[in-house]
């Protein structure tokens, strides 16, 4: 994997994982590998991997069973719902902000247009 | 192993190597001593190892002064290898094992095979980059509390710099400390937990790694040169 050096390393593999489980790369009830082998694949430090598998467990994305290793919680459904809802959220906010500023649909559409949107 | 230290003053003739250095650091991370050359990066490990006195400050590791006591739990290599080119790598493994309590002969068997060395062959047929490689098995070979790396990858190609990448962090015990020094930062920005930029024999920065890039958006290394510049 390659990392952005310019944004948090646990961060780029917490969205990096759950990728995976959403791509169905790892599935509700998997066994995730140890920190120690999730360090070596990736290539970092191991505190950056508790770091990132600590965020994840809040998250409820994956569970740790005693003396059994992490496991994968999330089904890749739940966590697509998840992922629509968050980003209808950030939709909204970016709509309520752009006509805040005063630009009409018109405007925002064409801005979007500007930064690469194709549609 | 903790590490702590105040007003760490070190003078060699009229230089200052290290003018008032003070710093706090934890156990259990993986931090970068990032500096140019000559700020006093190699200056502050020679202390830490205990092969030289500083003029003024204190400095203490888990509480006592660099040792005897302190030197028996820190593993550290110089930057300029002394031993004796004619013996092979595995003689030198052997003398290494008899001298250190806490060499664990494994480790250095399977970071040997790992780094693809032989231990039949001697020092002096031994490319730079795999006499680098050598001195990182010796130096991580062992179950020590304080891992002390001085410009590790100095020198070599980008090939071996990724070896020696992985093997510190498949030699890194975790709960202990890991002391790294370069100046090559872009190539160890991935392994740090934690980041102390060294310049003029001071510390002006100290931070979590993960943090600085959130707080700045920048990488270690762009974070560095304009850290430098201001």
């Amino acid at each position: 994997m390659e990392f952005d050096n310019q944004r948090p390393i646990w961060l780029q593999i917490t969205e990096y994982i759950r990728q995976g489980m959403i791509a169905g790369t790892w599935k509700q009830g998997d066994k995730l590998p140890s920190v120690r082998e999730w360090a070596l694949e990736l290539k970092v430090n191991p505190n950056t991997m508790v770091k990132a598998l600590a965020q994840l467990e809040r998250e409820g994305l994956i569970v740790t069973r005693r003396g059994a290793g992490k496991y994968v919680a999330a089904t890749s459904s739940e966590l697509l719902a998840k992922g629509e809802t968050e980003a209808l959220e950030l939709t909204e906010r970016y709509l309520t902000q752009m006509r805040q500023l005063g630009c009409d649909d018109a405007q925002i559409a064409a801005l979007l247009r500007q930064k690469g949107m194709k549609a | 192993m903790k590490i702590q230290c105040k007003n760490l003053v070190k003078t060699y003739r009229q230089v200052r190597a290290l003018n008032g250095l003070t710093l706090e650091i934890p156990e259990g991370a993986i931090i970068g001593l990032l500096g140019k050359n000559g700020q006093g990066k190699s200056t502050f490990i020679k202390l830490l190892a205990g092969v030289a006195r500083w003029d003024e400050g204190e400095l203490t590791l888990d509480g006592q002064q660099p040792g005897t006591a302190t030197k028996a739990k820190v593993s550290w290599l110089p930057e300029v290898c002394g031993l004796d080119l004619s013996w092979s790598a595995g003689k030198v493994l052997r003398f290494w094992e008899e001298f250190f309590p806490d060499f664990n002969r494994e480790k250095a068997d399977a970071l040997m095979r790992q780094l693809h060395l032989d231990p039949g062959q001697k020092l002096r047929e031994m490319s730079k980059g795999m006499r680098e490689k050598l001195q990182l098995v010796l130096v991580m070979s062992r179950d020590a509390d304080l891992y002390l790396l001085d410009e590790p990858m100095s020198g070599v190609d980008p090939v071996t710099r990724d070896e020696i990448l992985d093997t510190i962090l498949t030699g890194y015990r975790p709960g202990s400390t890991l002391l790294l020094s370069t100046h090559l930062i872009q190539d160890v920005e991935r392994i740090l937990d934690q980041v102390i930029f060294l310049d003029k024999g001071k510390a002006v920065l100290q931070e979590d790694a993960d943090a600085l890039r959130q707080r700045t958006g920048l990488s270690i290394s762009e974070a560095f040169k304009r850290s430098m510049q201001a």
